[in-house]
């Protein structure tokens, strides 16, 4: 039988659910060799689809580098924020992994937003911050697939200018959400990015939603 | 132009508002936000084929380096979730025993963070 050798442990964590191994991560000061072996067990199951994601992300964003860094730096939290998963009453193992990749990934989101601010992923945060936080609401997905296809036409015809707003604009979008708010000190790194102001940053972000409104409405009459 | 109060910026757009969610979505399709929600992930993962497949990099490949990595710099993490002490001592004593958590302590250790996540919540 294959132990989980990596972390020097001869316990076999491989049939253990993520919650199992997120409780035995939580407990490493009491055990730190098998809370080691559930983080490598637990590395192991989830970092490629991580990886995927993050490369995905960072093609236009991070390099190879700043990829790989968000994929350990996410799994690192991970193994100090283990107390914060919440699995309770998931018996289905393929509804306990969505759950478990969906808290991985509000883990990932902060400490990219953390690397897009110019910010180490691993800095001192208030506990609230660095907490993954709930689920937000599931959300009902709106639009058919022709007018998805059509919104995917009109995102590639805007400019690079207007295309860089709305994509950091959308890093702090909450679905659901009535008021939408960028923290300001994101506005400023953006405005000097571009060499505009704050105010004109408004101006784009609305512009760019009034061409993809127009390109949608000019196709579909 | 002077700080908002709470250092924010309020960039919602009322006449766009279904809009906006349509091109969340469509962000969230093309890969250019992280799945935060279970049914996002199960989108996610539909969406990522075999020919999407790249090789795992070097540092990524053995999870004791990545950790070592952690532990060089785990001083910097300051933020850890206080544990009961005797449910965190008896899940310590069936791991290092090699047997099954006993179900009531892993209750009482459910209990014990939903009620911790809500004093977060609260706070």
């Amino acid at each position: 039988m294959e132990l989980v050798q990596a972390a020097g442990v001869g316990v076999d964590l491989r049939h253990e659910s993520d919650e199992d191994l997120l409780i035995y991560m939580s407990m490493r000061e009491d055990d730190p060799a098998v809370a080691r072996a559930a983080w490598a067990e637990f590395f192991q199951r989830h970092r490629e689809y991580l990886y995927r994601l993050c490369r995905k992300l960072s093609k236009r964003v991070l390099d190879d580098a700043g990829a790989k860094d968000l994929v350990q730096d996410t799994f690192i939290r991970a193994y100090h924020r283990a107390g914060t998963f919440n699995g309770e009453g998931i018996e289905d193992p393929d509804r306990l992994r969505r759950r478990t990749r969906a808290w991985l990934g509000r883990i990932a989101h902060r400490i990219f937003l953390d690397m897009l601010r110019g910010r180490d992923g691993l800095r001192e945060v208030p506990l609230e911050e660095n907490d993954p936080g709930p689920e937000p609401e599931p959300i009902q997905s709106s639009g058919t697939s022709t007018s998805r296809q059509l919104l995917n036409e009109a995102i590639d015809s805007l400019s690079e200018r207007e295309q860089i707003v709305l994509r950091t604009t959308y890093q702090y979008y909450e679905p659901g959400k009535k008021n939408q708010h960028l923290p300001h000190d994101v506005v400023e790194d953006l405005a000097k990015t571009l060499q505009t102001t704050p105010e004109n940053l408004r101006q784009i972000k609305r512009r760019a939603l009034r061409k993809l409104d127009q390109y949608i409405k000019s196709k579909t009459g | 132009m002077g700080k908002k109060p709470h250092h924010i910026e309020k960039t919602s757009l009322g006449e766009f508002e279904e809009l906006e969610q349509q091109v969340y979505e469509a962000f969230l399709a093309r890969g250019w936000i992280i799945p935060q929600t279970e049914g996002e992930v199960s989108a996610a993962e539909a969406a990522m084929s075999e020919a999407d497949h790249e090789e795992l990099p070097p540092e990524l490949r053995d999870p004791q380096v990545v950790l070592s990595r952690s532990e060089g710099r785990s001083g910097r993490v300051a933020v850890l979730q206080p544990d009961d002490q005797d449910t965190s001592d008896s899940l310590a004593r069936a791991a290092r025993a090699g047997k099954n958590i006993p179900p009531e302590v892993e209750e009482q250790m459910r209990r014990d963070r939903k009620l911790a996540e809500q004093n977060l919540d609260d706070q």
